[in-house]
């Protein structure tokens, strides 16, 4: 009983994954900061950003006076 | 004996400074700076640069950069922009020319030599670039008596301004506190922070109606602060890649565990830099045609005052062009910065894999892959940033304010680089207080006699 031969399935292609799917795969995996961190990293730039305007401003004013005085 | 402490003395490690002493002298060149800043120069009409500004978008993008110089007409009028574009320039050569390439990746030799370079570069466009303005813009009206003393004078002062921005910022990046170019970069953008906030909500104000008023003004305020949040979110996304290594550490006397690491990859690698390098870049033509004084319309490309304007749609391709720039500045930095060879080597080196891949060439492949779509997706997100004052600039007109776009990134990608060297240079000054806390107990009596 010799019998035919068993075609032997062919293994399923693993699909080539798009440069977009890639992106896609790549954002999921990314380590990202919680929400609660980024919201106090959102306060602190910005309190962080308005206290040096706020220093450099003050020191332009006194440039400009000191400048003034001179010219 | 002697001459060994003599040379130890010339050749050795240099005396680390306090934390204190940077910040004061960091602190310090920002002073000078402003100081500069307001020096006007001679023979100079500052009104005829600020009319040029409200025609010309990207002057306003080059304005911005220069932290509001430009429109003053200080002696730093051209702010540290010629020493970026020298950076670039160095960089881009280091493709062309091989020994400034290996240069480039020296280690400290080099990096010392690439700066004297860049310098001199960045003293040479200086001159260039001031000569050409007060040449072009001159004849025009910009200085009060036009004629050779005049333009001399004043390109002379601009390019000693270029040269003392140039020689801060690298000081301050070498022997003091933070990166000091985008230090210098931050303290200019951030002087016109509180006069631009009030611009933003007068130019929100669109009706007489008050409940109106102050729901737009909400919901600008929220922009502004969801793009500040999206700006520092995107600084601290990385991908954290595991490396497994062959060898295992001891956890107690009976048990052991495999020795694990990870290797962060920044989202945006490049961090500040490939925005500052595309709005250069794409500032340049608008600031030559400004120069010459012609209005070549091809041109309006680079000008973002024409992007998505009715008079000329043609004029938005400039947007994509800007764009691509973005994205690939940072992966041309990223290129530069990440040799994934060599990490490659130094894992299989030390018996390190990272999981699921073969070391070798395979993990070479696999890091460069891996860099490719980060510096990619964090691209995205800073062109997403930048596109915001120029959707803004259609709506109310506010393009060039400082905490819009760009600059937004400049300013979050800085402070969160002081935080973390302000972190990191306090985290060291603790190892050495403790250290000197131990030998202070080591010489102790009462140390040696439990030890005796």
């Amino acid at each position: 009983m010799l019998g035919k031969a068993k075609r032997t399935e062919k293994p399923e292609r693993k699909k080539r994954k798009s440069f977009f799917g890639h992106l896609g795969e790549e954002l999921v995996s990314l380590s990202k900061p919680s929400p609660s961190k980024t919201v106090c990293m959102t306060i602190g730039v910005i309190a962080g950003a308005y206290v040096m305007a706020f220093a450099i401003g003050v020191v332009d004013l006194l440039i400009t006076d000191v400048i003034r005085l001179f010219l | 004996m002697t001459m060994k402490i003599r040379r130890i003395k010339k050749y050795g490690a240099k005396k680390e400074r306090s934390l204190g002493y940077k910040i004061t002298w960091t602190v310090f060149l920002l002073f000078l700076y402003r100081v500069l800043s307001h020096i006007p120069l001679p023979f100079v009409d500052s009104s005829y640069v600020k009319n040029m500004l409200n025609v010309n978008g990207s002057l306003g993008v080059f304005n911005t950069l220069t932290g509001g110089n430009l429109a003053n007409m200080s002696v730093v009028a051209l702010g540290i922009t010629p020493y970026i574009t020298a950076s670039i320039v160095l960089q881009l050569m280091g493709v062309l020319i091989p020994s400034l390439a290996e240069m480039q990746k020296d280690g400290s030799t080099g990096k010392k030599c690439m700066n004297q370079i860049t310098i001199v570069l960045s003293v040479i466009l200086g001159l260039l670039q001031s000569v050409f303005m007060m040449m072009g813009y001159g004849k025009n009206g910009l200085l009060s008596t036009y004629a050779w003393y005049t333009v001399a004078i004043c390109a002379g002062l601009m390019t000693v301004g270029v040269f003392v921005l140039a020689w801060f910022g690298q000081l301050i990046q070498e022997r003091f506190f933070g990166n000091g170019v985008s230090l210098i970069l931050t303290a200019g953008i951030l002087c016109s922070f509180l006069e631009d906030s009030e611009t933003f909500v007068k130019a929100l104000k669109v009706t007489d109606d008050v409940p109106m008023t102050v729901l737009y003004t909400s919901f600008g305020v929220l922009g502004v602060a969801f793009l500040f949040g999206f700006s520092a979110w995107l600084n601290y996304c990385e991908k954290r890649i595991q490396v497994v290594y062959s060898s295992k550490v001891a956890v107690n006397q009976t048990e052991e565990a495999v020795k694990t690491s990870i290797i962060p990859l920044k989202l945006i690698g490049g961090s500040v830099v490939p925005v500052i390098f595309a709005s250069t870049i794409l500032g340049l033509p608008a600031l030559i045609q400004s120069f010459t004084g012609t209005d070549v319309k091809w041109l309006w490309m680079f000008n973002t005052s024409h992007w998505l304007s009715a008079d000329a749609p043609w004029a938005s391709i400039g947007i994509l062009f800007y764009f691509a720039l973005i994205i690939w500045f940072g992966y041309y930095y990223q290129m530069l910065n990440m040799n994934e060879a060599e990490i490659a080597l130094n894992l299989r080196k030390h018996g390190g894999v990272i999981a699921g891949v073969r070391p070798g060439t395979d993990t070479e492949k696999y890091l460069h892959d891996e860099m490719r779509y980060l510096t990619m997706l964090g691209g995205i997100g800073m062109c997403f940033i930048a596109f915001v004052p120029i959707a803004a600039n259609v709506f109310f007109q506010i393009s060039s304010l400082s905490f819009l776009g760009t600059s937004i990134i400049i300013v979050v990608s800085s402070l969160g680089e002081i935080y973390g060297q302000f972190k990191a240079a306090k985290r060291g000054n603790q190892y050495i207080k403790s250290r000197k806390g131990k030998k202070h107990v080591r010489k102790s009596k009462a140390y040696r006699e439990a030890r005796a």
